[in-house]
């Protein structure tokens, strides 16, 4: 069947679109080199809610739009003994059908958390890491588990930490996540408020315990401020404790924890967002003690 | 570049079509006003209600926020075409059976999520149907009902499948 769709009235109202859809990652870089302006699509959850506009509820691209669901590359999962590697364009749904033994469970619980069924079959893990706060719960897991990003631009290949703020250069796009394959005692992943509601504080943790010592301690918050949160010294102060960790060196770790928060969050309800986040780590310290007792 | 067009094909219902259409147009749109398959319902227009559901490659999506350049090659089916795919039971009627909806603005995209459900799990616990349906927001607040109808689906899905094999 062959459709003609629009009329000439249409026409002229519409947008000058240009959709670029490379097929191959050498591809995408050169045509990303060349028109760095393209607005970068991938999922699009984040993208088309933002533009679609007006009565007829029409999407307002920007004149140029490179697809990204194209390139096979892009999609690839690959296992070693050490790292789960990810390409940033696979579907969330995709990644949550490997299985809960196989991505570590806060990630998966992350990953689980974001939207819902029909959103996670398009939003993808890449489009979820480069979006703003509160659009990107999986950071704070991603960050707690020590994963890293793989930057790519014509000029070169460059790896980031998850935790650090992605400044993309010209042309650049993230193309690849690895997760480092650790064994946890106990890990979890919590976040305060809805789906996509501006005041979401995504908590994430892990603990490993070995012979009555909270051997490793990691945990990281998003939702604090435009950068997801983790502190290593604060981490370390814990590392070594005599499990189940006492109340006076949890009091300790809570005051420094709220002198690292600081006040100096530049988003908006600064104090709800601390006060929240203290209490997610308040909960997860507790549960840690609980999983110890149960353990050893 | 004045008004650009892409041309595609895909799958819809089923049949191949081609259009000829600017890149950004919506899928609903596509869908509603040019095929005029008005099953679909749209609700929020930025994929947070769930009535504008459709399958897209066996998995359901939000066609309020597909873009057009992306359904080259894909297989669409929408509630029109629910009744053809292969492996699901007649849920339209086993929906009617219990009528649980007040004005039915949400049905269809209800139903498309339990087609896909039970095409990936024929046997969803009472868990499993909630988790799916949580993408889906009912107009009038009927959530109780709409459960209750999800639970016949699936409770009476194998019998109906098995029927519609026979007479098929
Ligand atoms: C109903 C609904 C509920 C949602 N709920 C949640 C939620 O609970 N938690 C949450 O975190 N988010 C939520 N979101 C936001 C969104 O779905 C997610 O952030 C999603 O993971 C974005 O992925 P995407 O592939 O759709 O990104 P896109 O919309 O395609 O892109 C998002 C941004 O990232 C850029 N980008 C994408 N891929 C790359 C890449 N590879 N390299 C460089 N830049 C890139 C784009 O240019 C754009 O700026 C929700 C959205 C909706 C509509």
């Amino acid at each position: 069947m062959w459709l003609s769709i629009l009329k000439r009235g249409d026409m002229r109202r519409e947008s000058q679109v240009k959709v670029f859809r490379p097929k191959s990652l050498s591809g995408l870089l050169r045509l990303y080199g060349k028109n760095p302006e393209s607005l970068i699509f991938s999922g699009g959850t984040r993208i088309i809610p933002l533009l679609t506009k007006g009565k007829n509820r029409r999407i307002n691209f920007p004149e140029k739009v490179i697809y990204l669901g194209n390139i096979g590359e892009m999609f690839r999962i690959s296992r070693s003994q050490r790292f789960l590697d990810m390409g940033a364009c696979l579907p969330i749904s995709r990644i949550l059908s490997i299985g809960r033994h196989i991505i570590p469970r806060v990630v998966y619980e992350a990953l689980h958390s974001i939207g819902n069924p029909s959103i996670r079959n398009l939003a993808t893990i890449g489009g979820n890491i480069c979006s703003p706060t509160p659009f990107n719960d999986s950071l704070s897991a991603l960050n707690v588990v020590d994963a890293r990003l793989e930057l790519r631009s014509q000029s070169g290949t460059r790896w980031i930490p998850a935790g650090q703020f992605i400044k993309f250069n010209p042309g650049e796009v993230l193309t690849r996540i690895r997760i480092p394959l650790e064994e946890w005692d106990y890990q979890v992943f919590r976040k305060a408020g809805g789906n996509q509601s501006p005041t979401t504080i995504s908590f994430a943790g892990t603990a490993r315990f070995a012979k009555g010592i909270l051997e490793s301690f990691h945990f990281s918050i998003g939702g604090v401020n435009v950068k997801v949160f983790r502190n290593r010294d604060l981490e370390a102060q814990f590392e070594g404790s005599k499990l189940p960790v006492s109340v006076r060196e949890i009091e300790a770790m809570l005051s420094g924890l709220d002198e690292n928060l600081g006040s100096a969050s530049t988003l908006p309800n600064a104090r709800y967002r601390k006060e929240t986040a203290l209490r997610l780590f308040r909960w997860f310290i507790d549960n840690v003690n609980q999983k110890s007792i149960e353990i050893l | 570049m004045p008004g650009n067009r892409i041309k595609l094909k895909f799958t819809l219902n089923e049949k191949d079509v081609t259009i000829e259409c600017p890149p950004g147009r919506r899928l609903i749109d596509i869908i509603r006003l040019d095929f005029k398959l008005t099953g679909t319902k749209e609700g929020c227009g930025k994929g947070e209600c769930g009535s504008c559901v459709i399958l897209m490659n066996g998995n359901t999506v939000n066609s309020c926020i597909i873009p057009a350049f992306r359904l080259a090659d894909a297989n669409i089916v929408t509630i029109e075409g629910l009744a053809r795919v292969k492996g699901i039971p007649d849920i339209r009627s086993l929906f009617a059976e219990i009528q649980p909806l007040q004005c039915g603005y949400c049905a269809s995209g209800v139903q498309m999520v339990l087609a896909a459900l039970l095409l990936q799990n024929p046997k969803p616990d009472e868990r499993e149907i909630r988790e799916a349906l949580s993408g889906n927001i009912c107009f009038c607040s009927a959530y109780s009902g709409l459960l209750k109808s999800a639970l016949h689906v699936v409770k009476h899905s194998k019998k109906r499948r098995y029927a519609k094999r026979i007479s098929g």
